[in-house]
């Protein structure tokens, strides 16, 4: 009885602990990835999301999208009423147990190239590459924006 | 109750009853209006605009008046700032309904080397059908750009994006008689560009 006891303890904690460790405390979360609905004359497209940190400090430091020739990380920057835009040198912080926003108006994934019209509705596939965390496919959905 | 205290009661009621028009209907009426940018006052017309619109036509601000005219200076190849700003617009459009008829949103390409009025024309529907692109010869539009304080440079990009353009993100209106009246910053929401062009649109 005692050893039954004992046993269904060390199963209890055991199933605890890899619950724990799969729970994806160390996974980063992508939540509400979204693009801006453009049209075919618009060369450059942008998606926007927030991710949440994972328990170490992260970084993105890339994303793909097979419909844009080429994917850069930017930053938006209005001082004075001008707007500047840059590429996120070095890609963008993502603080243990933080977040980083990508925001209308602040960093975004840019899209140059793209080969298609972004229409409202729309899902695409965007690629995120982190420094430490594992590489993840997100859905990004189309909207007015 | 004595016929005096009824009088008393009845002046205090009117007492109040006035009180309260002036407060609520008179008073709001005599506040001047704040606006949601930097008003300006000029004497002097807008300085003229002549540059290439949709279908080989010649867009000039002159045509306009009479409308309340929107100006933006952009480009199609900029992914955040100008799609914001046009979408906001076109928010603005529809909360003032059908006196949008009476206004004109016109960009001005501040990268007249890749803006054609073939892709202004197409980009531009895009967020409003009434809305209009317009471009030109490179030195035209740094005149036009510098006549109405706007800085705008081609900044180095990637090999990808090729050159990004830094440029003033601000939204200019332009009242009936041709005068410009307000500039409105980036950061302004819908409502407040629907507000301010109600004003003027009375």
């Amino acid at each position: 009885m005692r050893i039954r006891a004992l046993f269904a303890a060390v199963l209890a904690f055991g199933l605890l602990a890899g619950a724990c460790s799969s729970s994806g405390s160390d996974d980063i979360v992508v939540d509400d990835p979204w693009g801006r609905s453009s049209p075919m004359a618009a060369n450059n497209g942008a998606f926007y999301m927030t991710i949440e940190g994972s328990d170490v400090d992260d970084r993105l430091v890339s994303a793909y999208a097979s419909v844009c020739g080429t994917t850069e990380l930017h930053q938006t920057i209005v001082t004075d009423g001008v707007m500047r835009m840059q590429q996120a040198e070095g890609g963008i912080e993502i603080p243990a147990g933080g977040e980083a926003v990508l925001a209308p108006g602040g960093y975004h994934v840019m899209c140059i190239d793209k080969d298609i019209e972004f229409k409202v509705g729309d899902v695409i596939p965007v690629t995120l590459t982190f420094e430490e965390s594992e590489m993840q496919t997100v859905d990004a959905e189309i909207r007015e924006g | 109750m004595s016929k005096t205290i009824k009088i008393i009661l009845a002046s205090l009621a009117g007492v109040i009853a006035v009180a309260a028009i002036v407060w609520f209907f008179v008073l709001p009426s005599l506040a001047p209006y704040n606006f949601h940018g930097q008003v300006i006052q000029s004497n002097q017309a807008a300085p003229s605009i002549e540059l290439d619109g949709p279908d080989g036509s010649t867009v000039r601000l002159s045509d306009y008046e009479g409308k309340v005219v929107v100006l933006y200076f952009g480009y199609t190849y900029c992914p955040d700032v100008c799609p914001i700003t046009l979408s906001k617009l076109d928010r603005a459009m529809d909360i003032i309904g059908d006196k949008a008829e009476d206004v004109q949103v016109i960009m001005v390409s501040v990268d007249p080397e890749r803006d054609t009025p073939e892709i202004l024309e197409e980009y531009m529907a895009h967020f409003n059908p009434s809305f209009i692109g317009v471009t030109g010869d490179t030195n035209t539009i740094d005149r036009i750009a510098t006549t109405y304080g706007v800085y705008y440079e081609a900044a180095e990009g990637s090999d990808a994006t090729g050159y990004l353009v830094n440029h003033t993100a601000t939204v200019m209106i332009v009242d009936k008689d041709g005068y410009l009246k307000l500039v409105l910053p980036f950061e302004g929401t819908a409502e407040e560009m629907a507000a301010d062009l109600n004003h003027f649109l009375r």
